[in-house]
């Protein structure tokens, strides 16, 4: 069932899109949040939004932003896509080489200097293109090196991984 | 030479070279991408193709379409699933560019799965402004909803609404009514999507055509534009559909002039002993000989009052 977000939600917008991606918060104040549940939905917002949205049944809006996982809010791969020329942090930039091993081992070994443990947006020779999960050893004990895991939608993998091998 | 179906052979006379039309029919589409704004620029998109080794040429009248040649499967590639475009005939691409919406505007698609459409008129609202994409089937909801997604189009809001009931509490500037239809438009010797002929289908379908046309009219303010189209050559569900409505309706209607680099022919005035308003002349039934492309019918209506 859709509905408008509340507090809770839209607080879990401003703590993974404007806090640890530094998406500037007004360009999130562009967006009209909604959540299902176990997703939120980003949809632009318009002068007559209002309106429409009280006289019509809206079935579904806008772009899924934010997917619940556990207790956690993971953005979704077209949320950092669309919001990608705004992302200025927990962005780690991958060379066509890392982004090929990323996606055949689909994990990739090292420390990232100045990224914190958690969701990070890949960014690849055409700008933003998915999530990734990174394991900072600093945050895990025992690990001396850390972890970059793909969330790459496995759909889209395939796709991306032609987009490799033929475009660069 | 393959047979022409009956129902497309009846439309002899409406075509202006019949030995063109119908080798143009046996010839396979050729395979048209629209670029998507949204996902990447429009230099990156044509380096792409270019690496690719396709061979490309942009579209006159609908700019943002590029006609590829040597690409199979267009919607298999890499580019593809990350929206970079999307495969879209290029007279499907025309109701949208007539009906020319402006960042802002309020718009309903009333028939939009599976939202090709839809996401253009967003690009040509450049993501601002109500879009509302309707669409009775819900199975095909979540193709558009798909779609709207891989696309990254920004304002879309997705109703499942009888086209005949969608209510009439909002208004909007613009309506693109593509309607449900036989389909002849989309034939090919070798392959296409149409209906075989059947007489209570067609009637069926503009007694459908009818009532969502009508409700298009009641939705959109005065002032408002309202495109309807269709896939198919068939009088009966293109001009006398315009023209009942016309009639019929209870707010003042005008057919409002196409532009004039658009291809094609002009409506016709009578169809199996009904003569229809001369202002229908103003309307455009698109074919595969101008375009290389389907088959389509434009008509743009203002309502007065």
């Amino acid at each position: 069932m859709l509905s408008c977000a509340g507090s809770a939600e839209l607080r879990a917008v401003q703590e993974v899109l404007v806090e640890r991606f530094g998406v500037p918060a007004r360009v999130m104040e562009e967006w009209m949040i909604f959540s299902t549940g176990s997703v939120l939905w980003g949809l632009r917002d318009a002068p007559d939004l209002d309106a429409a949205l009280g006289a019509l049944r809206i079935e579904r809006t806008g772009l899924p932003l934010l997917r619940r996982v556990g207790e956690r809010w993971k953005p979704t791969t077209v949320a950092l896509q669309v919001l990608g020329p705004h992302v200025s942090k927990s962005l780690v930039e991958l060379t066509r080489e890392e982004l090929d091993q990323l996606l055949s081992e689909a994990a990739l070994r090292g420390t990232r200097e100045g990224v914190d443990q958690g969701y990070v947006a890949l960014s690849g020779p055409d700008g933003v293109v998915g999530c990734g999960l990174y394991l900072d050893p600093r945050a895990e004990e025992g690990k001396e090196e850390g972890l970059l895991c793909s969330q790459f939608p496995k759909a889209r993998w395939k796709g991306f991984s032609r987009y490799l091998q033929e475009e660069h | 030479m393959a047979e022409i179906p009956q129902q497309i052979e009846r439309l002899r006379d409406l075509v202006d070279d019949w030995s063109a039309f119908t080798e143009a029919l046996h010839r396979p589409l050729p395979t048209d991408l629209r670029w998507n704004p949204f996902a990447v620029t429009r230099e990156r998109f044509e380096e792409m193709l270019s690496h690719q080794g396709l061979k490309w040429t942009r579209m006159p009248v609908s700019p943002d379409l590029y006609r590829v040649e040597g690409l199979t499967g267009p919607g298999l590639t890499w580019a593809f699933h990350m929206g970079w475009y999307q495969p879209q005939g290029f007279t499907s691409t025309l109701p949208p560019i007539i009906l020319d919406p402006q960042p802002g505007s309020n718009v309903l698609d009333l028939c939009a799965s599976p939202g090709g459409k839809t996401s253009q008129l967003s690009a040509q609202m450049m993501g601002h402004g109500v879009l509302v994409a309707n669409d009775i089937n819900y199975n095909r909801i979540s193709i558009l909803a798909a779609n709207v997604e891989r696309l990254g189009v920004p304002n879309v809001l997705i109703c499942s609404y009888r086209g005949q009931n969608f209510p009439e509490r909002f208004r909007f500037d613009h309506v693109l009514v593509d309607a449900p239809c036989t389909g002849e438009g989309t034939f090919r010797v070798e392959g296409g999507r149409y209906r075989e002929d059947d007489p209570d289908a067609r009637g069926f379908m503009s007694r459908t055509q009818l009532g969502i046309l009508g409700k298009a009219l009641r939705v959109v303010r005065p002032g408002g534009t309202v495109l309807y189209s269709t896939c198919t050559y068939a009088p009966e569900e293109d001009e006398a559909v315009v023209a009942t409505v016309i009639e019929e309706s209870e707010v003042g209607v005008e057919v409002v002039e196409l532009p004039e680099d658009l291809p094609g022919s002009p409506g016709i005035d009578m169809w199996e002993g009904r003569t229809f308003p001369r202002e229908l002349s103003r309307t455009r039934r698109f074919w595969p000989h101008h375009t290389n492309s389907w088959g389509f019918y434009c008509a743009l209506l203002c309502r007065l009052s």
